[in-house]
């Protein structure tokens, strides 16, 4: 069960966010990513990639100053969800051609449709790229 | 990823299609540098915001363009709640897809699915469902899985159940994940489509598959026995995966498929559970899947653990069968590989493995040994917390009586060391000693001391279930009074100096505890007991005491009295005062007191020693009543309507009914979902399977367990009055009652009703039921397990631990020559029971058998159980596999195979290198221009690289005969093992047919380095620890 998707850069400030079924109050929220993006900084490289915050999980990988950070519970398969955030950049990576954080900030509305492409219900529902991002580019196609 | 942002000339912006404002803001925020000066940016842009979107007339481009920023500032953690209205109309009046699909992004982003807004959206979300083009409607059904709410559900229902059946899978995919967010909201909506679900999923469209197993998970998880048929589907699913049928696009980095191959496995696992016939169905698949993946990266872990998780699901008969093989063919071997990892994330995903894989079968199949445990307690002195975390789940896992004072002391001192801000961890902790301490604890001085001290440390973050559980560890009873009272008379002790500290420093629960500690076990001290009294009274109307503390306190006293048979009046005056309290359950007890202090007689009716109380458990469905209703109802009553018990979301919904608009015109009859069960019934059929379980024919009752409930169900005298109506009711014991009024009065409408029943000594946090803790693996009494466990005296021990408990301890396992160090002791300590079992290792007889070679395989030995242990009925595939592989060991060729568990994905690899040098007998080193290991797989697996063929051809010479096919033995991480056979070589150099060459990649930044040779021996040297324990066995 995903309870959130977070890209958070080094400075702590939030690039994307997406919460389900979450009742967290929004200047909570806040404070949260704030020390999400510090914990995830403190950690060296060697560390693990997976560790337990509050009462979520969290599972982060950083892609030059940016850290794609997934939090869950209950799900037991960590690795799974840890893939996704890479499974995740690969398919922004085809979409953006070559995505850095001015695209992401640029495209948030894309990001998220994207990411909902993928995501339905705090599941994973979609991998695979194609199948991914067919929708978006028709929609891209038939707006221009 | 740059962070220099564009100017607006840049041409980023110009082809962007960006508005200026919204390009400035973005740019802005993005450059602000602290988190007050983008505050201050966003304040501005809302402002901004507020005003551009209340002026008529704007073209949905530009809405689309302000409703952006909008979500963007609520995503810094603004109000937006002024845009929320704007985010609907959007959605409602949008012609472009892109300006509908932010529409409803930014509903679902702001509004939640009793928002009063969305609402709104329901005509739009049906036009759109009815669209032609499929895009709109996937915009209706995301904005759906996330709005949907029990208003929408009667006017969509129709519509997207239609969409089950859409030519695009796109479609059909969203359509699943509506019904999956229905299924979770009102599972009775759903029950219809289960033919149709079934249906989509023996389809195994690959479009699809990835939302339906999502919902076949859940619903499989509801109710496993529903779905057993559904395991040739989902067998036939993995197998086409595994091979491939799949189109190409659904690889991840190698793997085919591997998020849908960890939800079959899920699934699987769940059906195989305590299921012999589903097992052994798919016992041999997942071990199958496990090997494909052995030698993946990334995503392949995620498939390893999946499969290792269903693996120890499987039923115990089959899982033996699976893994009573020697470690290299085991596949929970391949948890080994992991914990010996360096990299944090593997060494991690060993430790999450083997938490899942239940201690019992550590043991078997010689994959586990003291190496392991190493590992583990290693792991314990990590400064990666994560990894640090995950040994302590471990330990509690596999604590048992040997190993619990070395348990329990690593946990207080990770307590201990633990931050205070990490509450989540120092809760967990407290709880977990406690509950090991009251499980494993042969009442010792010692736990009494750890729990004070977990006390000490974390006392405020100890609850009410787990102070109760503290109290049982003095109040067992052991085959030994002497011990008995000698423990208690310690506790006592012990409870009068915490009494002594200054009070006001210690926290209540360390306080609760002593109190109740001191009015039950009084009566072992010999004498002072006006000083325990006095000390309690003067407790009790001090300032800080709070009123549970001062409840305790009371029953306390009260106990005191019934001992002493005595009541000065200072203390009679001191609970007299608290008749004035505030709190209701106060007032009750104190007034309580003042009846029994002066009553002797009554005191002493309700005052039974402890030891004689039996559990009991609520009858809640007041069957006894039946009778009484019954001829009520003759007697012209009105009959009970029981209020059905609504889920909390859906109480308020159904509160705001009255409010809401109504359609008239909804197509589909409103099915009955709001009449969810009453409560009742689940209760009956769970006393039911309390009754069955503990035999309705007087069962065989422990004593020692039936005494040691005390603490758990309370109950006051005023209550038990009520209970002693039941006929059957032996109920004597008074206890305190910390529950609230509201719980006092349900429990006063029940009434007791007796159940013996040797198992469960959890109570649930309510503290009325008794939990029913049976390990699913106790139920399927496989005969291997329940003569092991026969044997078993306590109950919440598993079977294997159970008779790790007869047996002597052995501190380690042919201890190497390893001086023992003090972790070594630790880990040997804790070894003890788990990895040891004398009973076990002498069924199982051991044949070494050796490979004689002539070449350099001497060293490997075969570790095999062979012949038949009592306890084991091996299959006949299993026999022969056996044969198979020792009569392997003796033919060379084969011997590939012996490398490691080799089944990965090779069909043959075609050679790359046509010819290797004779004159490099030793060893043959190069360097390509390869940076990813992938690569170098598809190579060997195409057959085709041209690089290295030039390579080949010009560093090699061309008069080798042999046209080896090359296999990728192993890779982990960025390195990997090639193997192949030469059979026609030139007896000259590399003698013998049998040769093997082994090739050894290691990528760097920019270069593959590769050695190859013939010996084996050193090329084990040479390569890195991960990569050894596939060459080296065990001897």
């Amino acid at each position: 069960m995903l309870k959130f998707f977070l890209l958070v850069n080094k400075q702590g400030q939030t690039r994307f966010s997406r919460y389900y079924n979450t009742q967290i109050q929004p200047e909570e929220r806040v404070l949260m990513e704030a020390e999400i993006s510090r914990k995830c900084l403190k950690r060296g490289d060697s560390q693990c990639s997976i560790f337990e915050f509050r009462n979520y999980k969290l599972a982060f990988r950083r892609y030059a100053s940016l850290f794609f950070v997934i939090g869950f519970d209950e799900e037991k398969n960590h690795f799974a969800i840890l893939e996704l955030v890479q499974a995740y950049v690969e398919i922004l990576n085809t979409y953006f051609d070559n995505v850095c954080e001015l695209d992401i900030m640029f495209n948030i509305e894309k990001v998220h449709v994207i990411l909902e492409e993928m995501v339905l219900n705090s599941r994973i529902v979609e991998t695979n790229k194609n199948n991914v991002l067919a929708p978006v580019l028709e929609m891209d196609k038939a707006s221009k | 990823m740059s962070s220099q942002f564009p100017t607006i000339f840049n041409s980023t912006f110009l082809t962007s299609g960006l508005s200026k404002g919204f390009f400035e803001f973005v740019t802005k925020v993005g450059e602000a540098r602290s988190k007050q000066e983008e505050d201050r940016y966003v304040t501005e842009e809302l402002a901004y915001l507020k005003n551009k979107l209340n002026q008529p007339d704007i073209s949905t481009n530009k809405m689309k363009d302000y409703i952006t920023r909008l979500v963007y500032c609520d995503m810094l953690g603004h109000n937006v709640e002024f845009g929320h209205i704007h985010a609907v109309k959007l959605a409602q009046s949008a012609k472009g897809l892109w300006e509908k699909r932010v529409g409803y992004l930014a509903c679902s982003l702001f509004l939640h699915e009793t928002h009063e807004l969305s609402i709104m959206l329901i005509n739009t979300i049906q036009k759109d469902l009815r669209s032609s083009n499929y895009l709109e409607v996937c915009a209706a059904l995301t904005a759906l899985c996330q709005l949907l709410n029990t208003e929408m559900i009667p006017a969509v229902f129709g519509l997207v159940e239609e969409k089950l059946s859409h030519p695009k899978d796109t479609v059909r995919k969203k359509a699943i994940m509506v019904f999956h967010r229905l299924f979770h909201d009102m599972p009775e909506m759903t029950v219809h489509l289960d033919e149709k679900f079934r249906q989509i999923l023996s389809e195994g469209d690959p479009g699809v598959l990835g939302a339906i197993l999502c919902l076949f998970i859940d619903l499989v998880k509801e109710d496993p026995s529903k779905y057993k048929d559904l395991v040739p589907v989902l067998v036939n699913i993995l197998e086409q995966v595994l091979d491939r049928y799949l189109p190409r696009n659904y690889d991840y980095h190698g793997a085919p498929a591997p998020w849908i191959q960890v939800k079959i496995i899920q699934i699987l696992g769940i059906l195989a559970q305590d299921d012999e016939k589903i097992s052994s169905e798919v016992g041999q698949l997942i071990v199958h899947t496990l090997k494909k993946s052995e030698n993946g990266v990334d995503c392949s872990y995620a498939i390893i653990f999946e499969c290792i998780r269903a693996l120890s699901k499987l039923h115990p008969q089959v899982l033996t069968t699976l893994i009573h093989k020697p470690s290299h063919l085991n596949p929970l071997g391949i948890i080994t590989r992991f914990l010996k990892s360096h990299n944090h994330n593997l060494k991690y995903l060993g430790l999450i493995a083997l938490s899942e894989v239940d201690p019992v079968w550590w043991v078997e199949g010689e994959w586990w040994g003291e190496e392991q445990m190493r590992v583990i307690v290693d792991c314990l002195e990590e400064k990666d917390d994560s990894l640090k975390r995950k040994t302590l789940d471990l330990l509690y896992k596999m604590v048992n009586p040997q190993n619990i004072v070395i348990i329990v002391e690593k946990m207080i001192e990770v307590l201990r060391t633990t931050s205070t801000t990490d509450e989540f961890l120092r809760k967990l902790l407290v709880e977990r000693v406690i509950e090991i301490s009251e499980k494993f604890a042969s009442n010792s001085e010692w736990m009494i001391k750890s729990i004070i001290t977990v006390f000490e440390i974390a006392g405020n973050l100890v609850d009410e279930e787990t102070r109760n559980l503290a109290f049982l560890i003095i109040a067992k009873d052991t085959d030994d009074p002497e011990k008995n009272s000698e423990i208690r008379k310690y506790a006592v002790v012990e409870a009068i100096k915490v009494l002594d500290k200054d009070p006001s420093n210690v926290s209540s629960s360390l306080l609760i505890w002593a109190v109740k500690v001191l009015g039950e076990y009084m009566d072992h001290l010999d004498k002072q007991h006006g000083v325990v009294i006095n000390k309690l009274c003067e407790l009790l109307n001090k300032d800080y005491v709070n009123r549970s503390l001062q409840i305790a306190i009371i029953t306390s006293l009260l106990k005191c009295v019934s001992k002493t048979k005595d009541c000065p009046d200072d203390i009679m005056e001191a609970v007299i005062k608290c008749r004035e309290s505030s709190s209701g359950d106060v007032k009750q007890r104190s007034q309580e007191f003042v009846v029994l202090a002066n009553d002797f007689l009554l005191l002493d009716e309700i005052m039974k020693p402890f030891s004689h109380i039996e559990e009991f458990a609520i009858d809640e469905t007041l069957s006894f009543l039946d009778e009484f209703v019954e001829e009520a109802v003759k007697n012209g009553a009105k009959p009970y309507n029981p209020i059905p018990i609504v889920r909390n979301n859906e109480a308020s919904e159904s509160e705001k009914k009255p409010a809401a608009i109504r359609y008239e015109a909804y197509e589909k009859p409103i099915l009955p979902y709001n009449q969810s069960k009453p409560v009742v019934s689940n209760i009956l059929s769970f006393s039911e399977s309390r009754y069955e379980d503990s035999g309705l024919a007087s069962p065989p009752v422990d004593d020692s367990m039936l005494t040691s409930w005390i603490g758990s169900p309370p109950v006051t005298p005023g209550q038990l009055a009520w209970m002693s109506v039941s006929k059957d009711s032996t109920f004597g014991e008074y206890e305190e009652f910390d529950g609230n009024r509201q719980n006092r009065q349900s429990l006063m409408a029940s009434v007791a009703k007796i159940v013996t029943s040797p198992s469960s000594l959890k109570w649930s946090r309510a503290g009325y039921k008794p939990i029913q803790q049976q390990s699913s693996r106790n139920d399927a009494t496989s005969p291997t397990l329940s003569a092991i466990s026969s044997e078993g005296t306590s109950n919440n021990v598993h079977p294997f631990l159970r008779t790790s408990s007869k047996t002597t301890p052995v501190t380690s396992i042919t201890a190497k020559n390893v001086v023992p160090s003090e972790k070594d002791r630790l880990a040997s300590a804790l070894l003890s029971g788990v990895g040891t079992n004398s009973e076990l290792n002498a069924s199982i007889s051991r044949h070494s058998v050796n490979v004689n070679r002539s070449g350099n395989l001497s060293k490997f030995h075969q570790r095999k159980s062979i012949g038949t242990s009592p306890y084991h009925t091996r299959t006949e595939s299993t026999f022969s596999e056996i044969y198979h592989n020792i009569e392997s060991l003796h033919i060379n060729k084969n011997i590939l195979q012996y490398l490691k568990p080799l089944q990965m994905t090779i069909k043959d690899y075609e050679k790359i290198w046509t010819d290797l040098s004779n004159e490099r007998r030793e060893e043959v080193m190069g360097e390509l221009v390869i940076s990813n290991i992938e690569i170098i797989k598809q190579r060997l697996e195409d057959g085709i690289n041209e690089k290295t063929n030039e390579f080949g051809n010009g560093g090699f010479g061309d008069n080798l005969s042999g046209k080896g096919s090359w296999k990728i033995v192993e890779v982990i991480g960025k390195e990997a093992i090639a193997a192949s056979q030469y059979n026609q070589m030139n007896s000259s150099t590399l003698s013998l047919s049998e040769n093997i060459i082994l090739m050894h990649f290691k990528v760097q930044p920019l270069h593959c380095v590769f050695t190859i040779r013939s010996d084996i021996e050193e090329i084990i040297d040479s390569i890195t620890e991960e990569m050894k324990p596939y060459f080296v066995w065990n001897e």
